[in-house]
């Protein structure tokens, strides 16, 4: 979809509900594949989705230009997923026994190295156990390692979503692989006993 | 940089592997949903007040006229004038208009 964002902006601020409707249609895609990719437990999409395109119209006063109007939207994202997250309950530490069959798959096949043609149950016991992994991790840890690995975005375009400085993702980012690692070689040491 | 250990990373490419397709649009009435919800409440302007206060001014008139007019008929449909006051008129008129 394309849209010329500042004719876009300046008719929203002129109050045309046309224009902001199709300003949220523009930027959907986008939002929404920050809040999937970091949904904290039981919120739902769409529901997250929603507060961060309100607090878009409410904030677009302070919207001056200085950074593409796509990346200053996506930093209100990543700092509301982030908010939200802040503010669930953390999860007790899980063990190896914890672990459902798909998942206790899933690890046993990245570690054997077994992972060629992986059937769906496989997959999404991959994306469970890794969910559970990145929750040991901060809030910004967890975005952090997302966008890095899952998403395998570079740190400019990392620095361009979140705001933060190029080497506050590196030190961020080492941390967390470091923490991540431990957190795995743990849990993969328990399903050898 | 600090590495994941390969286990791991092929884990994490098992799990981009599962990740669900990218939305395409936004639901239906999406963006009429947001539109509606970030609207911010307009401030009043000057002419909304002086037109609010003027209403109230009119409505308050109209209920003191209804209110007055429902006072004259009841006096109209009362008795006569007490005597006192037509002696008093009757005072005035043979005295002082005179």
């Amino acid at each position: 979809m394309d849209l010329d964002v500042a004719d876009c902006l300046a008719r929203v601020r002129g109050q045309d509900q046309d224009a902001a409707r199709s300003l949220v249609e523009y930027l959907y895609p986008m939002v929404t594949r920050i809040v999937r990719a970091n949904l904290p437990r039981r919120a739902a999409e769409e529901e997250l989705a929603q507060d961060i395109f309100v607090k878009m119209f409410q904030k677009l006063e302070q919207f001056r230009g200085d950074v593409p109007f796509e990346h200053w939207v996506s930093r209100i994202a990543v700092n509301h997923c982030l908010n939200a997250i802040r503010a669930q309950k953390s999860r007790p530490e899980w063990r190896m026994a914890d672990l459902s069959e798909e998942q206790a798959a899933a690890l046993e096949a990245a570690t054997s190295d077994h992972t060629h043609n992986p059937d769906p149950t496989l997959l999404s016991g991959a994306r469970e156990l890794v969910e559970m992994l990145l929750e040991a991790l901060s809030p910004e840890d967890r975005l952090l390692i997302r966008m890095l690995e899952l998403e395998e975005l570079s740190v400019d375009e990392v620095r361009q979503r979140t705001g933060w400085s190029a080497t506050l993702i590196r030190v961020r980012a080492f941390r967390a692989r470091r923490r991540l690692n431990k957190r795995f070689r743990t849990l993969r040491a328990e399903g050898r006993l | 940089m600090n590495k994941l250990d390969p286990s791991l990373k092929r884990l994490l490419k098992l799990s981009r592997a599962a990740t669900a397709p990218e939305p395409e649009q936004a639901p239906f009435g999406f963006s009429g949903r947001v539109v509606a919800s970030a609207k911010p409440a307009q401030p009043t302007t000057l002419l909304q007040e002086l037109q609010q206060t003027a209403w109230g001014i009119a409505c308050a008139s109209l209920a003191l006229l209804v209110c007055g007019g429902l006072v004259l008929l009841n006096q109209r449909a009362s008795a006569t004038p007490e005597p006192e006051i037509s002696s008093a008129l009757n005072f005035v008129a043979n005295n002082i208009l005179q």
